[in-house]
């Protein structure tokens, strides 16, 4: 791919906080890149390095044959000269000026005006053209902002937060708004953001950062469900995370105990004797009648605890000799008709049982 | 009224506020953003003049102009003449101590613009010096106003470095305050009091003036 993003680079503070951006192999071409990880744990200081201002230490940040830092070279460019698309976390819209004026600001004279009413149009923005960023509803500034990043047309976007400035019921309305807008970029995206529905709904890729390195990347999906080791899966908010110790493995087949109760699990490789079970909400089946013969590996007999109704899925908190968390739809809760205290079969396949080595 | 000693002192204090924004502005911007170590041994010397007495200033300043300095020996032998008692002897002396009164409120105006939107307009391949001028002097030109109005206002009313380094040389260094001790000296009390009556109706009507329009045109965009 000719504009693939491809970077490795350290950025020290003092003597024991290191920020390492590794980039390579991911941001292929087009496609959101979602870099995830805990508050403070980085993700910012990357995307900095990668727009020219902050210098990191060590390493190369390279965009297809083009190097943009280097420290054996010697090069760092500008951030003139890099000239990334950066939606900042809170826009970060000239105040003064209009919605017009802020994307017009970095565009030379020739071809403005054409190219500016091409913004406001696929942007949504004519109606408010002349206003002034204050004037403005959050995700009509988050529009703003992503249209000035991209109306000089650069070879990549960077997103830092971009719902943090919005309200828990806006994000949730415009993060398909945002979807559609990045699916149209033909430049890689890389997005930074803490927020676990945010990163499966907008990213194809997932890096995990956290204190300061990369854990892990790979397509979205994969990396919630099959986390490298305990401390992704606890990053990526695997529900169930259980302490277990693995007593068996026969053809890929692991049986660990957990709490005093057997589970069947697929272990392709090597984990070791002491595991964290990891078991995502949605796997979890709930069954009220016990005497169904069914190809589900894992049987437990489990109590309801607690219910917490959520949007779309209610959180159904278990007691099935260990703690344990299933993720159901309102329709499912109110046809099982669950109440704290029912009595339950729970089934999980054994595919859906992930081990990984306990630190 | 001795109108050439005032159409002195504005032409002074017009010279020091236009010198002050060239030299000032870089200054304050520079102050503000510098994340150096040793910036507060720079900001100690530009707040120096407000604590230092004025007789102290002009007589190091008189000095350092003087044909013992180095200083003082090269302007001479580029100009034909010495600094002190000039127009242009006065002015550096006025730049000098009024530097504080434009250089802090600049430089508080400054600093009051977020960095981000000075970073966004870098990413967006807008040159370091087309952003001071494109975003960070538009946002903060309220400030930059008063540090004018405060150093022409300090420049007009000012005397004992004039005094020092200029003397009392009608039309090249006598200024409105020189003029006024004059005055007294000479117990002229009525071309005292008009002269200081004027004084003060100009220095009150500026900072008026100013005051007003700050709280009208201060934020004329609210930040958030």
């Amino acid at each position: 791919m000719a504009n693939a993003l491809s970077a490795q680079f350290s950025r020290r503070y003092s003597v024991d906080t290191v920020i390492r951006g590794d980039l390579s192999g991911s941001l292929q071409g087009h496609g959101v890149t979602v870099l995830f990880g805990p508050s403070g744990c980085g993700k910012t200081t990357v995307l900095r390095c990668l727009a020219g201002l902050e210098m990191p230490q060590a390493g190369y940040i390279r965009l297809g044959t083009e190097t943009w830092f280097d420290s054996g070279q010697g090069v760092n460019l500008t951030p003139q000269q890099r000239g990334v698309g950066l939606v900042f976390q809170d826009y970060a819209l000239f105040p003064h000026l209009s919605v017009t004026g802020n994307i017009a600001y970095g565009l030379p004279a020739a071809g403005r005006r054409r190219r500016v009413s091409e913004m406001l149009q696929r942007f949504d923005l004519g109606a408010v053209a002349h206003q002034r960023p204050a004037q403005l509803s959050g995700g009509q500034q988050q529009r703003v902002a992503l249209a000035r990043a991209l109306v000089g047309q650069p070879s990549l976007l960077l997103l830092d937060e971009p719902f943090s400035a919005l309200d828990a019921a806006l994000r949730d309305r415009l993060r398909g708004e945002l979807r559609d807008y990045l699916a149209g970029c033909d430049i890689p995206v890389l997005l930074v953001t803490h927020d676990r529905n945010e990163a499966i709904a907008l990213g194809d890729e997932l890096i995990v950062m956290s204190g300061g390195t990369v854990r892990q990347s790979g397509p979205v999906l994969n990396v919630f469900n099959r986390p490298a080791d305990a401390e992704v899966a606890r990053i990526v908010q695997v529900e169930n995370l259980l302490p277990g110790s693995v007593v068996d493995v026969t053809d890929e087949l692991a049986t660990v105990e957990v709490g005093g109760t057997r589970l069947v699990a697929v272990a392709p490789g090597q984990v070791g004797k002491d595991v964290v079970v990891c078991v995502r909400g949605e796997e979890v089946i709930l069954q009220r009648d016990d005497s169904i013969a069914s190809s589900v590996r894992n049987r437990l007999h489990a109590r309801v605890v607690s219910l917490r109704p959520g949007s779309p899925l209610t959180r159904v908190e278990l007691d099935a000799g260990f703690p344990l968390f299933a993720y159901v739809t309102q329709p499912a809760c109110d046809e099982l008709a669950l109440r704290p205290g029912l009595a339950l079969t729970v089934l999980i396949k054994a595919p859906a049982i992930h081990l990984v080595a306990r630190d | 009224m001795d109108w050439q000693a005032v159409w002195l002192s504005v032409r002074l204090s017009a010279c020091t506020t236009l010198v002050l924004v060239l030299l000032g502005l870089p200054l304050a911007y520079w102050l503000a953003n510098s994340r150096w170590r040793g910036k507060f041994f720079v900001e100690a010397v530009v707040a120096l003049p407000i604590v230092l007495p004025p007789t102290v200033l002009g007589f190091y300043l008189l000095v350092a102009m003087g044909p013992l300095s180095p200083l003082g020996r090269l302007y001479t032998s580029v100009f034909g003449h010495g600094l002190p008692f000039t127009f242009q002897g006065l002015l550096l002396a006025s730049v000098i101590y009024s530097l504080p009164f434009a250089v802090q409120p600049f430089a508080a105006a400054l600093a009051t613009v977020d960095r981000r939107l000075l970073e966004a307009s870098w990413c967006l391949r807008v040159s370091r010096l087309a952003t001071f001028f494109r975003v960070a002097l538009p946002l903060a030109w309220p400030g930059v106003l008063s540090g004018m109005v405060l150093s022409f206002a300090h420049t007009m009313g000012e005397f004992g470095v004039v005094l020092m380094i200029g003397g009392n040389i009608g039309g090249v260094t006598r200024t409105v305050s020189i003029s006024i001790y004059d005055q007294v000296q000479t117990l002229n009390y009525a071309a005292a009091n008009w002269t200081s009556l004027l004084l003060l109706a100009f220095s009150f009507s500026v900072l008026v003036l100013t005051y007003g329009l700050q709280r009208r045109l201060a934020f004329p965009w609210p930040t958030r």
